[in-house]
């Protein structure tokens, strides 16, 4: 168990530096001189001058790169060429809408995809067929146009709910529920298909096994032999695929917050590429990367608390 | 872009099954998904063909419109027609798409194949490629790669392509994987073909079909990711329209012109689903005859108390055998189960009933050890798990009886057969490193069981659980106690099993080939308990085995079944002397360690017939020494050669006589 951790942990800071290296070689790639670009083509040769230096593009590329992944190590991502702001103030600002936007779609994907899976995959028949069909169209639905059409549906036309807005979720939780009911739902549905598809088979994968025939034969009544037994076998899978909808939530919740004009590192993103602010972008791969890779590691433990082949071993 | 499609973690790769590809396209989701995507291509190269608008001919007269006549798909805020903008948009999403597919397969299937095929070291590096690939933050990663290296459509796709490549090399490591185990690739190793040429014949071929599956789901990825990019004005440059900006410009109108919204939006999820139900299509998901019964067990039990049963044809034999069982042991005490004229069909893929048990009829007096006998296929099984109201689904007992103590149990609901199950009759499963849940420790099964039938706290449950560990032979009941099932031998495991059998106190114990999982050691052990604990607890056993040495030593009296038919009934002493079945003598021969060690045939010619093939005469007559033509003319009643034995021979008498 502890080696297995371990090993997770390692994999992840290798990735971790793969991708800072990435974003470094990015800034190499970048066609014509990025001081140039980042001022628009108009800078004085003095500003012109500034940036190359705030970017260490005027000295020889190892160094550049050790230097820069000295900082990076150090938490230090640069500064905006644009506010001047450290990069990962702004982030560390602009993070945890976002963050709680995927956090609460994980979780409302989980109860909602799990329980559709189950009803499929126990009752079988119509319900199957219909949970099959709404998966296929979940997955298939932009998220950043469901988004558009739930405002129009519940906030134009039936005013239920605000079409833009934000409330932090630690001032005012109340609001931040009702600012968020939306855009989850938008960003929620694609990860919603995918929980049920993959608990649809797990759990008929989990009630074809032999064990369930020995629990039958023992005489267990079939709701602890499903809501208990073959559930639990099929959390396993369930768990391993909530990684990858992580991810995927993340690059919902960016895309679903122009919609929805929330503050959050999607905005971000948008701004700093119109702005040409490089040290903001690079920085948002590396810390999404991180936030990422934590929330990768979490799953890992819980997969390994959850499978006791791993957890004694 | 949203959420990827998660890969659905199955139990292991699938194999190609050999059917045409282009046969499965002929479903109708998968013939209107061609029928869209070939309109999106006729769209992408000469979107002239399908309209006469000019996608920038601006009129702000007629901004904002619905749906009218000269504007099938409405007008945007310019006043834009939005059919001829969405035909003309198709080309920068597919080119970008399809850059996106490109790329991923040109890295993915040739990483996959060398990961799955030279193994070892490379295949490590290569795995963590890919799951560290799975688990980047894509669409950020995009955006700043659009923002870092300009706006430039195709370069952004090409790094989603490397991103999704992922997918890729680990369908393909796996499909290899599966591929090179097989014998004909070890043989043309054997036989000196090259690396490249096996790759390419033997490989390549079988992994076609999962990684164009792949590669659908890929480009409906693809799709989302270009919309996603356009929506966020990394497009194409204006004054270009596509999709993805299309919904952008709707999102800037929503209260005043919701309509706006739905020519783009539908346009790119029917993409999307188009793409993924061809992928569907090739996965060949045919409504496969799903395993409802579980859940569904009652179903069937409800509807046979409605007595609509089907015909399947068994006929006259049926009938006259019937009232011959019946015949047959008219004085006998009631047994403690009996199992009268018990047929069990099943229902296939196509929707045919099937016969696959066919009017078994035996009985098992309290206290009594019996075998049912058999090679495998012979519908042994299948009568325990109807014994047990566990038929797999699609099965169901189409006729016949089934009388526990006296009680008719045929038709119970699951809930009632919950009830039964345990406390009267209880299984013990072949293999016992799977029969057992591989989630929860062999006390917590215990506890949950013994509280299912007695009413005990945790603690008495847990005290009565390790004393029945070691009444199963455990020795060391309270260690034990705590293990999960992959900490377990495969012997201690099936103790364990059986001790969970016996936590309802069973009056009848169903045990399915309890050791031939098992080694030769183990399975005497395993047979000795299962003598003793019979004797103490006076639970009657039905042993189903194909083996005559565990019957020997075990059983009271057997039952031999062939192709769904019991051919022989008899006391064990007397069907080991004296075989009044051919194919008896044939099994006891075959049996190394059996009665007749004198004889010189290890196996019998030829295999059982499946259900569905069965010959219309003697079912073994086809694989039988001593078939005559009469036996072949028609069916062959069980018949009573001398007492307390019945025989499915039309030479039972003689059989007999011969060995007398």
């Amino acid at each position: 168990m502890i080696s297995f951790v371990l090993k997770r942990i390692v994999v992840s800071v290798v990735l971790l530096w793969a991708v800072a290296t990435f974003t470094f070689l990015l800034l190499q790639l970048m066609p014509g001189d990025p001081a140039a670009i980042i001022l628009g083509g108009q800078g004085t040769p003095a500003q012109l001058a500034h940036v190359r230096t705030e970017l260490g593009l005027n000295r020889p590329l190892f160094v550049q790169y050790g230097s820069w992944l000295g900082r990076v190590v150090h938490g230090d991502l640069g500064h905006s060429v644009i506010s001047g702001q450290s990069v990962i103030s702004i982030l560390n600002q602009r993070a945890p809408v976002t963050v709680s936007l995927a956090v609460a779609g994980v979780l409302v994907s989980l109860v909602i995809g799990v329980v559709l899976g189950v009803l499929a995959a126990v009752r079988g028949g119509w319900v199957d067929r219909t949970v099959r069909l709404v998966t296929a169209a979940g997955v298939a639905l932009p998220n950043f146009w469901l988004g558009a059409l739930l405002v129009v549906i519940f906030s134009v036309w039936l005013r239920l709910l605000p079409a833009v807005g934000y409330a932090s979720f630690v001032s005012a939780p109340l609001s931040w529920v009702r600012d968020m009911v939306l855009p989850v739902a938008a960003i929620a549905a694609a990860s919603v298909a995918g929980i049920a598809r993959q608990t649809r088979v797990s759990m008929l994968a989990a009630l074809q096994s032999e064990y369930v025939q020995t629990l039958r034969g023992v005489g267990l009544p079939m709701r602890s032999i499903i809501y208990k037994h073959a559930l639990r076998n099929a959390s396993i899978p369930i768990v391993t695929i909530v990684g990858l909808l992580f991810v995927g939530l993340l690059g919902g919740a960016v895309l679903v917050e122009q919609v929805f004009a929330l503050p959050g590192l999607g905005q971000e993103t948008v701004q700093a590429i119109a702005n040409h602010d490089i040290p903001v972008l690079q920085g948002l791969v590396i810390y999404t990367t991180l936030i990422v890779l934590v929330v990768n590691l979490m799953i890992d433990l819980a997969y390994a608390w959850l499978n006791p082949k791993v957890r004694y071993s | 872009m949203t959420v990827p499609v998660a890969p659905v973690i199955t139990q292991g790769p699938k194999l190609e099954r050999h059917r045409p590809m282009l046969r499965r396209l002929r479903r109708p989701a998968a013939l209107l998904s061609l029928c869209w995507l070939g309109l999106l291509l006729v769209a992408s190269v000469a979107p002239s063909l399908l309209t006469s608008q000019n996608p920038n001919g601006q009129n702000l007269s007629d901004s904002l419109q619905n749906p009218t006549g000269q504007h099938l798909l409405g007008t945007d805020k310019l006043g834009h027609d939005l059919l001829s903008q969405l035909i003309y948009g198709t080309r920068s999403v597919i080119l970008a798409t399809l850059v996106a597919g490109f790329v991923a397969l040109a890295i993915g299937v040739p990483l996959g194949l060398i990961a799955g095929y030279v193994r070892g070291h490379t295949e490590a590096v290569i795995s963590r490629f890919a799951d560290g690939l799975m688990s980047l933050p894509t669409i950020i990663i995009l955006l700043a790669v659009a923002g870092i290296l300009g706006n430039n459509l195709t370069l952004v796709m090409a790094f989603l392509g490397v991103i999704l490549s992922a997918g890729f090399i680990r369908l393909v490591r796996t499909s290899t994987h599966a591929i090179r185990a097989e014998l004909f690739v070890d043989s043309a190793r054997v036989q000196g073909v090259s690396t490249t040429r096996i790759v390419s014949r033997h490989i390549l071929p079988n992994i076609i079909s999962p990684v164009i599956v792949q590669l659908t789901f890929g480009l409906g990825i693809g799709i989302l990711a270009v919309a996603g990019l356009s929506f966020l004005g990394l497009g194409p440059p204006p004054p270009a329209t596509t999709w993805g900006s299309m919904v952008f410009a709707a999102t800037q109108n929503l209260s005043v012109a919701p309509w706006q919204l739905v020519p783009s939006g539908v346009a790119i999820a029917l993409t999307v689903l188009a793409f993924n139900f061809l992928g569907d299509a090739v996965t060949d998901r045919l409504p496969v005859p799903r395993r409802r019964a579980l859940a569904h067990g009652q179903k069937g039990a409800i509807q046979s108390e409605e007595q609509p049963r089907p015909d399947h044809g068994a006929t006259r034999e049926t009938e006259i055998e019937v009232g011959e069982v019946d015949a047959a042991d008219p004085a006998e005490s009631p047994g403690l189960l009996e199992v009268r004229g018990l047929t069990v069909t099943f229902v296939t893929r196509t929707g045919e009933s099937l016969l696959v048990v066919d009017n078994v009829s035996f009985r098992i007096a309290p206290g009594e050890a019996v075998a049912l006998v058999g090679e495998s296929g012979c519908g042994k099984t299948v009568t325990s798990r109807a014994i047990l109201g566990m038929l797999p689904s699609g099965g169901e007992i189409s006729r016949g009886q089934i009388v526990f103590d006296g009680r008719d149990v045929t038709s119970l609901s699951e809930p009632q057969w919950a009830k039964v199950r345990g406390s009267q009759i209880a299984y013990v499963a072949q293999e016992p490193l799977v029969a057992l849940d591989p989630c929860f420790s062999v006390g917590k099964l215990l506890v949950e069981a013994l509280r299912r039938h007695r009413n005990l706290s945790r603690t008495e449950a847990r005290r009565e659980a390790t004393g029945l560990l070691g009444r199963v032979g455990i020795q060391q009941p309270e260690s034990v106690f705590n293990r999960f099932a992959h900490q377990l031998s495969g012997g201690m495991a099936q103790r364990v099993a059986i001790a969970l059998a016996l936590t309802g106190s069973p009056r009848l114990l169903i045990a399915d080939e309890p050791t031939s999982a098992l080694d030769v050691t183990v399975q005497a052990e395993l047979l000795d308990l299962l003598r003793s604990l019979q004797e103490e607890t006076g639970m009657a056993v039905l042993l189903i085995s194909h083996d005559f040495g565990v019957v020997a030593d075990f059983c009271t009296s057997a039952v031999v079944m062939y192709a769904g038919q019991v051919v022989e009934e008899a006391p064990a002493v007397e069907l080991f002397r004296a075989p009044a079945h051919p194919y008896t003598n044939l099994l006891l021969s075959a049996t190394p360690h059996g009665a007749c060690r004198d004889r010189e045939l290890p196996a019998i010619e030829g295999v059982a017939p499946p259900p569905g093939q069965w010959p219309v005469g003697c079912h073994f007559a086809p694989r039988c020494p001593r078939a005559e033509t009469a036996c072949s003319s028609g069916p062959v009643p069980l018949t009573t050669p001398a007492e307390a034995r019945r025989s499915r021979c039309l030479f039972s008498l003689t059989e007999l006589e011969g060995r007398r």
